[in-house]
This record gives structure tokens, C-alpha cells and sequence, in this order.
């Protein structure tokens, strides 16, 4: 790989260097540029943020908030059983190694899905037949399925390290190859709510109406939370499961500080996160280059949301209808 | 096992543990019984940032401090950020009516977040701190010291002496709310002062537990307990004990996996899938709500139906033909059911005393088979006057429902049913109802 052009930049001529590499691809085309890991990291960011806040206008306004917290927390256990499932079968179980996760991006999604649909089940019979609360039920079985997650990872890769770092994610470590999958997420997100606009607007803010129309609102809830896990399982490599959260939550937040209108909010919770990405991926570049501070990008994101929205919340004072 | 106690090394880190996960059971009951199970995971990662920060302080500034003092100075950090978490989520619902899941996720996430900016810059500057405060995410009790024990009995005994002094006010404030208002107990200080209970709790426990499962111990163990009773007093005491166990047995294993696998082995993930354990166990025997239980409850009233059915079928035959001999054929053919489970089922009645064997394959109906025979059809009968002339339901509709009644209606519902109808004698479909004369205690 050639030379990080972005190497010793500074918050404003990251910009300045943005803008001409992208003049440089028009001009150039494709085949003659390489991607450089800031941009990596500004695409994946991107994707991930714009994902996650068209999913997290839903989940903020039908209030299952902390259902996509449980959700983030079981992709664990799924990504370990899948990964060591593949090992299982198709590798030596000896050669087990963690630095390079999991063999492939269908297998990734499939446990994602695997882990929330089981989350949601568990939590479901907890409900039903054992009549615990739904809060409890939530609670418990994220973290009984988390703890398992954590004790294999443990066990199996010998070090308490990868635990966290699936936690806190490493936006360092991404791979190129890993952009495709968070693309192909991104656009099947896109393409969900594109078709199904009008029956998540719906089920969201009149159930009973939804229903009458024939559209079952358990199964829009089941389609969000499924989205809610492949997104997690796009996101955790780049921003781990908690900060995942953030990206979920806050760019809607702010953005249902502004508007009333749904299509708005969406759209501006999406210009909100994306918006965010970038600044954040510029100046963890800048903290690197001109005080030498190595910082975690997605940290620094979800701080520049926290006050984005602490600023929001001061400023508009706006009564909510 | 015993080594746990004696051992120098391993006695800290084991009473430690133990003492911590009592308490977080203990206080995490408050917290079950309000409905506010989720508000402890985020508290927990709300304290976060405030343990890197005070680590960062104390690393900083105190380098040579005694070590009572060092070992206060995250507590004091997490309980503050652990504070200002909860007061801006407060502020989120109360005053800008954000709703309390997106409220609660929100300071979750950018609380760890800002911790995670500082932990990064932390990371070369100072490698050490940095893997210190990393075991705060899963937990690491090995390196307690008889210090923290003292710190830990101190403040238990404060948040168990507090609970005791306030019972009564708590107990009310928790179950019935605006009785507690009615008769004068400020509402607004007994939830701050339960929320500083569980905030103090939280703060010590996250040493053994770690930040991101902290709140299982909150919830398991109080969960456990409403299994096997109602009362609250028990209600803590046992959350307690499941707590203390799941405290114990956590350390004893994550010592036995780290010993197997030569890695330093997080506690807080096996204290909590002890505590899971526990709560699996409890719902499947506790003997009023287990599911073991409630399965042999539904299985002994299915049969007992089954058995009252075939006395019914029995009766009606033999009050027809008036002779209380009954051939296994006729009675084969008068109930359909497979011979296996009609043999069975005849068994059974007869142990009851409603039928007995007179020959091969001949029974006969006893007196008292007679009379509990005829009590159940009065019911049936009954059932479906009640259901036509009080609740309108439809004549043609009414049989299914009188089915499943005539095995519930007791003895007081039939009294009161005879008075409110009138004492019929005719149900809807013509038919005669049998009086309710007659002793049905054994002959």
C-alpha cells in the first residue's frame, strides 16, 4: 500500500485533501487510486451511522431503545458459536485465531440474525410462561447469553483481550474487504425502508390502525430487530456493541428535537450521523498528527453526538407537539 | 473449596466477591419490584468514565497513597458519574419528555463512549493503567486486599441498616404508591434514597463484576426469589443468599478456568451464569410457581377431568337402563377413548371408589359413584342456566364452557348459583337438572 496521503494532516487540511482526492478519483477514474485507511474508515463510519439512524428513528419513537441494547450485547455469543462452528467443520481446531474475524461475511450475518432471533424467543417465553416483566426478561437474557459469549471467547482464544475489543471496537484494524459487507447492509437497509416506508410509518405511530390494514405489527417489530442485528453485526469490528448503541440513539434524538415530520427526521438523524462520522474521523486525525494522541474514532464520534445533542436540547426549546 | 477461606490470597478476592454480589442482590430486589430492572445496566456503564477518570487522577497525582485511600478514589469517581448519569437521564424525561428507554440507552452509550476517548489516549502514555481499567469491563476480583473487605462490610452494613430504619416507608412507596402518598411519606425522598442505595451498590460492585454485567446481578437473584416467595422481608433475605452463592461459586470457578487455562479469567461472567443457573433451577422448582410443578398440577387436574368425564358418561348410562352394572364394552363404547388409557382410567376411578370390579371386565357403579356422578351433571346443567339467563350467551354455545366449569365449581358457587337461578330444574336444552340432595362424603 502506498503512502497514507492523510499522514500529518490537520482537522482542516483533512478536508482540503478529501476534496482533491475525490477530484483526483473523477478525473482519474477507479482503477488508478487507492484507498487510503481514513477513507476506509470515513466509508464504513458513514455507512454505519446512515444505517443506524434510519433504524434508530424507528426504535426511538415505538420505544425499544433498550431492546436494541440487549440485541447489540447477543451478537457475541453468535459471532463466537459461528465462528467456532466454522472452525469445527471446515478448519484444524488447533489454528483458532481471532486477529483475523470470522471466515465469512454470509456466515456473520446468518449468526447475527441466529443470536437476535433467540434473544428475542428467550425473552418472549421468559415473558409468556414464566410471567417475569419485560424489563427483567430483557435484562437477563442479554446478559446470560453475553456471559456465555465472553467465557468462550475467553476460553478459546486464551486472552481476556478480544473480549473488550469486540466491546469497544477498533476502527484501526478494518480491513478493505470488510467495507463490502457494511456496504451490502447499508443498501439492503435502504432498500427496506424504501419499500416499506409507509407500513413502518404506520405500525408506528398507530398500531391499531396498522393492523386493521392488515399489516402485523409484531412482524415490523421482528424486521427492525433483525436489522437491528445485522447492523450490530456490520458495526461491532468498527465500533463495538456499546458505541453502536450511540450511533443508534443519538442522531434520531437529536433529530426528533427538530422536526415533527418523519421523512425529515429520518433524513436529518442520517445527515446528523453521517455529518458526525466525518468530524470525527478528521479529528482523531488531527489529535494524531498534531498532539500525537492516538484516539478512538468511534469514541470521539459518539462524544461529538453527545454534545451535538446536549447543545440541541439548549438551544431549541421548541414545546413538542 | 475450603482453601477460599483460608487461603491468604484467595480469602480477599472470594469474600470480596461474595460480599458485593449480596449486596447488588440485596438492592437489585428494589430495583425488580419497581420495574426499573434496565435502569442498572445503565447505571453501571455510567460509571465507567468516572473510574477511568479518578484511575487517571490517582495515577497522576497520588502515586504514593495509602492504599485505603487509593482504593476509594474509583469508588468516589464512579459513584459521581454514576450521579450525573442518572441526573441527565431524570432531565431527559422529565423536563425535555424523552422516553425513558431512549433516555436510558443515550447516557448508556456516550458515557462509555467518553470513557473510551480517554481510556485510548491512555493506552501508550500508560499500558499498565490501561489494563487495570480494562478489567473493569468483565471484572477481575483477584487483586482485592483485606482493605476492601473492610471498605465493602462498611458499606453493606450502612445500606442494610438504612433499609431496615426505612422498611416500612419503602415497602409502601414500592407496592402501592399513592397510599404511601395518602398517608404523608414523602414519595420523592424514598425513591432518591433507593437510588442511591442501588448507586452505591452498583459502585462497589463493579470491581468483581464488571461494568457490562453488573446489572445481571441486580435482576437474577431477585427474580430467583419471587419464585419461591411473596413477602418481602424473605424476598431480600433469600435475594441475599442467591446473590452470595452466585458470588461464591463465580470466583471458585473463575479460579478453577483460570487455573485450567493459564488466562486471567473475567469473574463477572461466571458469577453471572451462576446466578442463571440459579434462576433456571428456581423456575423449574419452586413448588408454587416452578414449572415442574405447575406441569404436575395441569396433568392431575387433566386426569381428574378425564376421570369425571367417564363417571358422567357412566352415570347417564346407568340412571338410563336403571341398574348400576356396566360391561368394559358398553363403557368402550359410551366413552372413546383408546383401551389403554380407558383401562387407566378405570383404575383410577375405582381407586376413587366410584366404580367397583364385580367380574372380568363387569363394574358396577357404587352409591357414591352415583352420587359424584350426578353432582357433576347438576353442575354442567346448572353452569349452562347461569351462562343463558346471566351472561346471553347462546343456547347452542353454552356446552363447551359448562365442560371445563363442571370440574371447577365448588361447593360454595353451586349454593350461590342455586340462589341466584332460582333453583331450576330445567337447563336450556330441555333437560332435567338432578337435585343436589343426597351425602356425598364416602359411604
Amino acid at each position: 500500500m502506498t503512502q497514507n496521503p492523510y499522514w500529518g494532516s490537520d482537522f482542516f487540511s483533512f478536508f482540503a485533501i478529501l476534496f482533491s482526492r475525490v477530484q483526483e478519483f473523477f478525473v482519474l477514474g477507479p482503477s488508478q487510486m487507492q484507498l487510503a485507511s481514513d477513507e476506509l474508515q470515513l466509508f464504513v463510519l458513514t455507512l454505519i451511522s446512515i444505517s443506524s439512524a434510519l433504524i434508530g428513528t424507528f426504535l426511538v419513537l415505538r420505544k425499544m431503545a433498550m431492546l436494541a441494547n440487549a440485541l447489540s450485547h447477543t451478537i457475541l455469543p453468535g459471532v463466537v458459536f459461528a465462528y467456532l462452528g466454522y472452525h469445527y467443520f471446515y478448519a484444524s481446531p488447533n489454528e483458532i485465531d481471532f486477529s483475523h474475524l470470522l471466515p465469512s461475511d454470509s456466515l456473520l450475518v446468518v449468526a447475527g440474525l441466529a443470536s437476535g432471533l433467540v434473544t428475542a424467543y428467550l425473552t418472549q417465553t421468559l415473558v409468556q410462561h414464566l410471567h417475569q416483566a419485560e424489563d427483567a426478561s430483557i435484562g437477563m437474557v442479554f446478559t446470560f447469553l453475553f456471559a456465555i459469549g465472553i467465557i468462550l471467547v475467553t476460553a478459546f482464544t486464551k486472552s481476556s483481550h478480544v473480549g473488550a475489543e469486540l466491546l469497544m471496537g477498533n476502527v484501526d484494524a478494518l480491513h478493505r474487504a470488510d467495507l463490502s459487507l457494511i456496504f451490502w447492509i447499508f443498501v439492503a437497509n435502504l432498500t427496506i425502508f424504501a419499500l416499506l416506508w409507509r407500513p413502518f410509518f404506520v405500525s408506528t405511530f398507530d398500531p391499531l390502525f396498522s393492523s386493521m390494514c392488515g399489516i402485523s405489527n409484531a412482524a415490523i417489530g421482528y424486521l427492525l430487530m433483525g436489522q437491528v442485528a445485522v447492523c450490530a453485526i456490520g458495526a461491532f469490528r468498527a465500533v463495538g456493541v456499546l458505541l453502536f448503541l450511540a450511533f443508534l440513539v443519538t442522531p434520531p434524538l437529536i433529530a426528533r428535537k427538530c422536526t415533527h415530520n418523519l421523512k425529515v427526521m429520518a433524513g436529518f438523524a442520517c445527515l446528523v450521523g453521517a455529518l458526525s462520522s466525518l468530524i470525527g474521523v478528521a479529528f482523531s486525525r488531527h489529535l494524531l498528527s498534531v498532539y500525537a494522541l492516538p484516539c478512538s474514532t468511534s469514541g470521539l464520534i459518539v462524544t461529538l453526538l453527545a454534545i451535538v445533542y446536549g447543545f440541541s436540547l439548549a438551544i431549541i426549546s421548541r414545546p413538542r407537539a | 473449596m475450603i482453601e477460599f477461606f483460608t487461603d491468604p490470597v484467595l480469602f480477599a478476592p472470594t469474600i470480596g466477591s461474595m460480599l458485593m454480589c449480596c449486596l447488588a442482590a440485596f438492592v437489585g430486589t428494589f430495583a425488580v419490584l419497581k420495574r426499573q430492572s434496565l435502569v442498572g445496566e445503565t447505571l453501571s456503564h455510567a460509571c465507567y468514565p468516572g473510574v477511568v477518570l479518578a484511575l487517571l487522577l490517582s495515577k497522576l497525582f497520588f502515586e504514593v497513597a495509602p492504599d485505603a485511600f487509593l482504593m476509594l478514589v474509583p469508588m468516589i469517581g464512579a459513584s459521581l458519574s454514576c450521579l450525573l448519569g442518572m441526573y441527565l437521564v431524570q432531565i431527559l424525561t422529565l423536563r425535555f419528555k424523552v422516553t425513558q428507554d431512549s433516555a436510558l440507552c443515550f447516557v448508556l452509550a456516550s458515557f462509555f463512549g467518553l470513557a473510551l476517548v480517554v481510556l485510548s489516549l491512555l493506552q501508550s502514555p500508560f499500558p499498565t493503567l490501561y489494563k487495570e481499567l480494562q478489567s473493569y469491563l468483565f471484572g477481575q476480583a483477584a487483586t482485592q486486599t483485606n482493605i476492601h473487605i473492610v471498605v465493602y462490610a462498611i458499606l453493606s452494613l450502612l445500606i442494610l441498616s438504612t433499609t431496615i430504619l426505612f422498611f416500612r416507608p419503602i415497602k409502601t412507596v414500592i407496592f402501592d404508591p399513592n397510599f404511601a402518598k395518602t398517608i404523608g411519606i414523602n414519595c420523592e425522598s424514598v425513591h432518591l434514597l433507593l437510588l442511591g442505595i442501588i448507586v452505591s451498590s452498583v459502585v462497589i460492585g463493579i470491581r468483581s463484576l464488571g461494568v457490562v454485567l453488573m446489572s445481571a446481578m441486580l435482576i437474577f437473584p431477585a427474580v430467583s426469589c419471587r419464585f419461591w416467595t411473596v413477602r418481602l422481608e424473605f424476598l431480600l433475605f433469600f435475594s441475599a443468599l442467591f446473590g452470595t452463592i452466585s458470588g461464591f461459586f463465580g470466583v471458585y470457578f473463575s479460579h478453577q478456568m483460570s487455573m485450567i487455562t493459564e488466562v486471567s479469567f473475567p469473574t463477572g461472567p461466571m458469577i453471572v451464569v451462576i446466578a442463571s443457573l440459579i434462576f433456571f433451577l428456581s423456575s423449574m422448582l419452586a413448588p408454587q410457581k416452578g414449572i415442574l410443578f405447575r406441569a404436575i398440577r395441569r396433568v392431575k387436574f387433566w386426569s381428574q377431568c378425564q376421570q369425571e368425564n367417564l363417571l358422567k358418561a357412566l352415570w347417564k348410562r346407568c340412571s338410563q337402563k336403571r341398574s348400576p352394572a356396566i360391561s368394559r364394552n358398553e363403557i368402550q363404547h359410551l366413552f372413546q377413548a383408546k383401551p389403554y388409557k380407558l383401562t387407566l382410567l378405570l383404575s383410577a376411578i375405582r381407586r376413587r371408589g366410584w366404580i367397583k370390579v364385580t367380574g372380568i371386565d363387569t363394574y358396577e357403579m357404587t352409591a357414591f359413584g352415583m352420587l359424584w356422578g350426578r353432582k357433576i351433571l347438576r353442575l354442567h346443567r346448572l353452569w349452562e342456566v347461569y351462562l343463558v339467563e346471566y351472561c346471553g350467551v347462546g343456547k347452542d354455545r353454552v356446552h363447551p364452557s359448562a365442560e371445563e366449569m363442571e370440574h371447577i365449581i365448588t361447593k360454595e358457587i353451586e349454593n350461590e348459583l342455586v340462589v341466584l337461578l332460582d333453583d331450576p330444574h330445567v337447563d336450556p336444552h330441555h333437560q332435567p337438572i338432578p337435585t343436589g340432595e343426597g351425602n356425598l362424603l364416602l359411604p
